[in-house]
């Protein structure tokens, strides 16, 4: 029989103050050391705040741990690795700006989120912060519990559990020898125990956290895993800023790698295009056309260099014909014909697209891809018109204001058309094909004339 | 001539009945047949224990998330420590019950070598953190050359053994079997290895049938561990 108590909500505010107590007491995180500790940026406030304040413990916690009890066989037990508790407890993080849940392990076990940064057993002693959440374990019993305190000068750490009658780090209920003390609400262990028990730590923290452990642990910028599970969390986490700085260390991850062309060499290449992708994005929102090109063209170059496809995950249609237009409007001509066949690989009905694209040919003095891209445009203006047409012949269907937008829309459709005969009559003139040329230019004179009779009309 | 006459019938009349009981007791089961063969007047106990091999299936299961090795030899070896599952079982002959005394990990050789060859990585993805489980279930611990008592959880309580004798507890546990039982009974223990090296490990297992003291030893089980 199954048996999973889920946190009981009585048990929540006595916690908080177990583990306030705990932070502002003394020794607290970021005294003076003798573990050989890098001194690490206090937690913001603000984030402080938040990881006492009961409601947060709440959300946090609240059916994502579970006790399975002293039944005989407990499974199946709740879904909840490391890599499944840190996108939980990530969901939460992420709402706040500039927050990001890093989750951390020893080095030598593997997890299926790139985002678990994998570091030497030290390192996660010295990243350990009260409030964190840790997944311990024996090797037969697997427990996620929070730390209350952690003491650099008598290397101590102290847990809150919410089973304290049973925590299996209590003398006898557990498999590595571990007997922690109980006192004031706090169980505590020694450093060398932590170190053999620790699976994950998950701590949320501002990017300063990391920054400042690159900064102490200058090894660990040569170790290309490390990077990548870094720049992994930094493109995960929402806030807009994270998407560059994900950037930063998959380009360095990636310069660490030689061009062996391992499955990892891949893994980074197309995490950095898919990051590029992203950032070109948000600076094209940003109204930043310049930067977003930029991203877009080191995106392209990269993917090309190690022969992957093109990352096109949030550039819709309507995305590439803008950026062609602006860069067209620009000057950039080469552009703004790759955003307009991006656009029109992605809809091959898109008249529009090869209106612009047969303009900018006929800039770079392509003619015939000039004259190509127009004949193409021309039939799919006619099925245009035909279609509103169709439409605008059951009026009971439509509103009068409905009635002209498409009327409107026609319009605008034949003086597209016209722009389109414009381009391939210039065109075939430049060809020296000037028959055609003249009869293009006698189209657009009718059409010309058909509008002004509309109009009067 | 007539007491030789009564000789021979009785000769005859004793290898008939002695005939008839070897059949009677071929008919009834072999079994029988020893039970009613004696040496010197001293019975032969047929009654014993079996103990499953812990090379049948389940019987050794890796720890979760730590990966199963071989060596050149192809033996198993188990990383970080091992699951394993003992069925104790009376043989259902003869009549005596079987009282199993204790069952103790022996610890045959340790070496505290690295061993490049037997590198491995722990899969986190196999690792719940899920709160306590198996608390029914026997835990050792191997530090080195000094393997730890058992321990077992029941109802929020922590059971220790006072020797390597897992059943050495207070009460003392004892296993009684009998011949007529349908029932096994099933061990279950968690070894782990926490000193970094290479264990090989057995279980002794001390039983008594019809006053007679018996052993029996289980195959041996390979353990590494190696954690920085």
């Amino acid at each position: 029989m199954l048996f999973l108590a889920r946190i009981k909500r009585d048990h929540i505010p006595y916690y908080c103050i177990v583990l306030f107590l705990a932070i502002f007491s003394p020794p607290v995180f970021g005294a003076s050391t003798s573990d050989s500790c890098f001194p690490l940026p206090p937690r913001p406030a603000f984030l402080t705040e938040y990881v006492n304040n009961t409601l947060s413990w709440k959300t946090v916690l609240q059916g994502k741990t579970g006790y399975a009890g002293n039944v005989e066989n407990p499974r199946p037990m709740p879904d909840a690795t490391l890599s499944i508790f840190h996108n939980d407890l990530k969901k939460v993080w992420n709402r706040l700006n500039d927050t990001v849940c890093f989750a951390f392990s020893p080095q030598n076990i593997e997890h299926e989120s790139s985002e678990i940064i994998r570091l030497p057993k030290q390192d996660l002693w010295c990243l350990t912060k009260p409030g964190d959440h840790v997944l311990l374990s024996d090797r037969k019993t697997h427990h996620y519990t929070m730390i209350g305190g952690i003491d650099h000068i008598n290397n101590t750490i102290s847990f809150i559990d919410f089973w304290p009658d049973i925590f299996f780090l209590k003398k006898g209920f557990n498999s590595a020898g571990v007997e922690a003390t109980f006192q004031n609400g706090l169980f505590t262990i020694t450093k060398n125990e932590y170190l053999r028990l620790i699976i994950g730590l998950i701590t949320p923290d501002t990017p300063a956290l990391i920054d400042h452990y690159i900064g102490y642990r200058s090894a660990s910028k040569s170790d290309p895993k490390i990077m990548f599970s870094i720049g992994a969390t930094y493109l995960e986490h929402v806030f807009f800023e994270n998407v560059y700085r994900s950037i930063r260390y998959f380009r360095d991850t990636f310069a660490l790698l030689d061009d062996n062309k391992s499955e990892f060499y891949y893994k980074v290449a197309q995490r950095l295009i898919f990051s590029l992708a992203r950032a070109s994005y948000l600076k094209f929102i940003n109204e930043d056309i310049k930067a977003a090109n930029q991203y877009a063209r080191e995106s392209d170059e990269l993917a090309a260099k190690v022969g992957l496809k093109h990352i096109e995950p949030f550039f819709s249609v309507i995305d590439y014909y803008k950026l062609g237009n602006i860069a067209g409007t620009a000057g950039d001509l080469k552009s703004s014909i790759i955003y307009y066949t991006k656009a029109i690989k992605l809809d091959e009905n898109f008249s529009k697209a090869y209106l612009y694209r047969a303009m900018a040919k006929m800039k770079q003095k392509d003619y015939a891809g000039a004259i190509t891209d127009s004949s193409t445009a021309l039939p799919l203006f006619d099925t245009e018109i035909a279609e509103i047409k169709t439409i605008l012949k059951k009026p009971e269907k439509l509103g009068s204001f409905q009635m002209i937008e498409r009327k409107e829309e026609i319009e605008s459709i034949v003086h597209l058309k016209i722009e389109t005969l414009v381009v391939r009559s210039k065109s075939y003139y430049h060809s020296g094909e000037m028959e055609k040329s003249f009869q293009d230019s006698q189209t657009v004179q009718h059409l010309q004339n058909e509008k002004t009779k509309d109009k009067r009309l | 001539m007539k007491s030789r006459g009564l000789e021979k019938w009785i000769k005859i009349t004793g290898l008939v009945a002695t005939i008839l009981g070897i059949l009677a007791a071929l008919y009834s089961g072999v079994d029988k047949l020893y039970e009613i063969i004696s040496v010197d007047d001293k019975e032969i106990i047929v009654s014993d224990l079996n103990v499953s091999k812990l090379s049948g299936p389940l019987r050794l299961i890796p720890l979760q998330g730590y990966p199963v090795i071989q060596d050149d030899n192809g033996r198993t070896i188990y990383t970080g420590g091992v699951r394993v599952n003992i069925t104790l079982s009376h043989n259902g002959k003869g009549d005596h019950g079987i009282i199993v005394t204790g069952v103790q990990l022996d610890l045959l050789k340790y070496s505290p070598t690295n061993i490049p060859e037997y590198a491995y990585t722990i899969g986190g993805s196999s690792i719940h953190g899920a709160g306590s489980v198996e608390p029914h279930i026997f835990s050792i611990s191997l530090y080195g050359n000094n393997p730890g008592k058992a321990v077992k959880v029941v109802d929020n309580v922590s059971f220790q053994s006072r020797s390597n004798n897992i059943f050495d507890t207070e009460p003392a546990r004892k296993i009684a079997l009998n011949p007529k039982d349908d029932y096994p009974e099933e061990i279950h223990a968690t070894l782990s290895a926490w000193e970094n090296g290479l264990y090989e490990i057995n279980f002794i297992i001390d039983y008594h049938v019809a006053g007679e003291d018996r052993r029996h030893q289980t195959e041996p089980v390979l353990i590494y561990v190696w954690d920085n």
